[in-house]
C-alpha cells in the first residue's frame, strides 16, 4: 500500500544521520528528495528558531529566520553547494547567525516565507507553545518570594544578575546560584526533568 | 528524548545562564555549536526556552502574584499593563476595588525596615482564612516598602472582603511586627 510504503520511507528517513541527510539531498535532482527536505527541516527548523529566539527577541522574526534559513540550506544543497554534508549542522547554524546579523543591521522587513516551502507547520509542533501557563503559575508560586523575583527579574525584565544583585541587595554570584536552583525548581515542577 | 545519548551534554546551568543572556560570547557560540550537532542538547535548550518564554508570557498575561521590584513594575507599564496601585503605610485602612480594565493589582506596604534583613508577608481574609504568606523576603538597605503585585483577574474572583496583611521580622519568639495593613475590598467594578 502507498501509504505504508510512504510510511515505512519516512521512518527509514527519521534514521539515518545528518550527514546522510544531506547527501541524499544533494544526490537528487530539485525536489527529488522531499522526504529527507521536510526530516532536515523538521531537525533543524526548531534549533534555528531558539537561535533566533534568542538573537532577534521576537516569536515572529525567529520563525521566518528559521524559514529562511533551512530555505538557503536546501537550495544550497540542491546545487551541491555544501562543501561537507556532515558538517549541515555547522553550515545551517552559519547561515542562521549571517542571516540573523543581517537582519538586525539593516532591520529588514519581516517577509513571510512560509509559502515558498513546501512543508507543513504541523512539523515543527513547537515545544514553547505548549507549556501551559496556570501550570508555570502554580509552580512560580512554590518559589519563595526571593527566588521568584530573581526569575521575574531576568526572564521578564531582562536584567543582569549583576544588576539584579544591586537591586536587591546581593552579590552577582549569589543571584546566578539562587536562579539557577529556582530555574531547576521550576523545571521539575514542570514535570520536564531531563537524565543529564 | 533525554541527554542520554550524548557524551558531552550541555549542562542546566548554561542553558539557563544561555537563555539570561549572561554566557560570554565564546561560551554561547561553543554551546550553538554543539546544539546544531546534537538533537539531545538542542531539546534540552529547547526546554530551558520553554520555562523562559513561560514565565514571560506569564507576567505579561497578568496571571500571576509575587513580591516585586519598581524594574518589573516599569517594564509591566511599557508592555501595556494597566495597574492600580494603592499605598498604605502601618496602620491604614484603605478601601480598594479592582476595576474590569485592570490588568494587576499593586500594593505598596511602606514600613521602617532599619536593621531588619528579611521579613515575612501574610495576608489573611476576614474570615481568618490565610491567602498568600511569603517568608524571607530579603529586604536591603535604603528599602522602605514591599510591592506585591497580584493579577486583577484573580483579584476579580474574590468577592467583597477585608483582607488583612502583616509584615513581620523575626521568628519564632522573636518575631516582631512592622506594621498591619487593611484593605477593605468592595469587590470588582465594571465602568460600564
Amino acid at each position: 500500500m502507498l501509504c505504508t510504503v510512504w510510511g515505512v520511507q519516512t521512518d527509514a528517513v527519521q534514521l539515518v544521520g545528518d550527514g546522510e541527510l544531506a547527501r541524499r539531498i544533494a544526490a537528487q535532482a530539485a525536489g527529488g528528495a522531499a522526504p529527507e527536505e521536510a526530516e532536515l527541516y523538521r531537525r533543524f527548523a526548531p534549533r534555528v528558531r531558539l537561535y533566533g529566539r534568542r538573537h532577534l527577541r521576537d516569536d515572529t522574526a525567529a520563525q521566518d529566520l528559521a524559514h529562511e534559513v533551512l530555505l538557503i540550506a536546501i537550495e544550497r544543497l540542491r546545487a551541491g553547494g555544501v562543501r561537507n554534508p556532515d558538517e549541515i549542522g555547522s553550515f545551517i547554524l552559519s547561515t542562521a547567525r549571517l542571516t540573523a546579523t543581517t537582519r538586525r543591521r539593516t532591520d529588514n522587513r519581516r517577509s513571510h516565507l512560509g509559502g515558498q516551502f513546501p512543508v507543513q507547520e504541523s512539523v515543527e509542533a513547537d515545544f514553547v507553545d505548549a507549556v501551559d501557563l496556570p501550570h508555570v503559575a502554580r509552580c512560580l508560586g512554590t518559589l519563595e518570594a526571593q527566588a521568584r523575583q530573581v526569575i521575574l527579574l531576568t526572564y521578564y525584565a531582562e536584567r543582569t544578575a549583576a544588576q539584579i544583585a544591586a537591586e536587591l541587595g546581593s552579590t552577582s554570584g549569589g543571584i546566578r546560584i539562587a536562579r539557577h536552583r529556582a530555574m531547576e525548581r521550576l523545571r521539575d515542577c514542570m514535570g520536564l526533568r531531563r537524565v543529564v | 528524548m533525554t541527554t542520554s545519548g550524548c557524551a558531552q551534554p550541555i549542562s542546566s546551568a548554561d542553558v539557563f545562564e544561555y537563555w539570561a543572556g549572561e554566557l560570554d560570547a565564546p561560551h554561547e557560540a561553543r554551546l550553538e555549536d554543539h546544539v546544531f550537532t546534537c538533537a539531545a542538547c538542542a531539546a534540552t535548550l529547547a526546554e530551558g526556552e520553554a520555562l523562559a518564554s513561560g514565565v514571560r508570557r506569564l507576567v505579561r498575561s497578568g496571571t500571576f502574584h509575587a513580591l516585586v521590584t519598581d524594574t518589573v513594575l516599569n517594564r509591566l507599564a511599557r508592555d501595556g499593563a494597566r495597574i492600580r496601585t494603592y499605598v498604605l503605610s502601618p496602620g491604614d485602612v484603605v478601601p480598594c476595588a479592582v476595576w474590569d480594565d485592570d490588568d494587576v493589582v499593586v500594593t505598596r506596604l511602606r514600613a521602617d525596615f532599619s536593621g531588619v534583613d528579611d521579613v515575612s508577608v501574610v495576608a489573611t481574609l476576614a474570615t481568618g482564612e490565610e491567602l498568600t504568606r511569603n517568608e524571607r523576603v530579603a529586604v536591603g538597605p535604603g528599602q522602605h516598602e514591599l510591592i506585591d503585585a497580584i493579577s486583577a483577574a484573580l483579584v476579580r474572583q474574590l468577592p467583597a472582603t477585608t483582607v488583612r496583611l502583616r509584615v513581620t521580622a523575626g521568628r519564632g519568639r522573636g518575631e516582631r511586627l512592622l506594621g498591619e495593613y487593611t484593605l477593605t475590598h468592595a469587590g470588582s467594578l465594571s465602568r460600564g
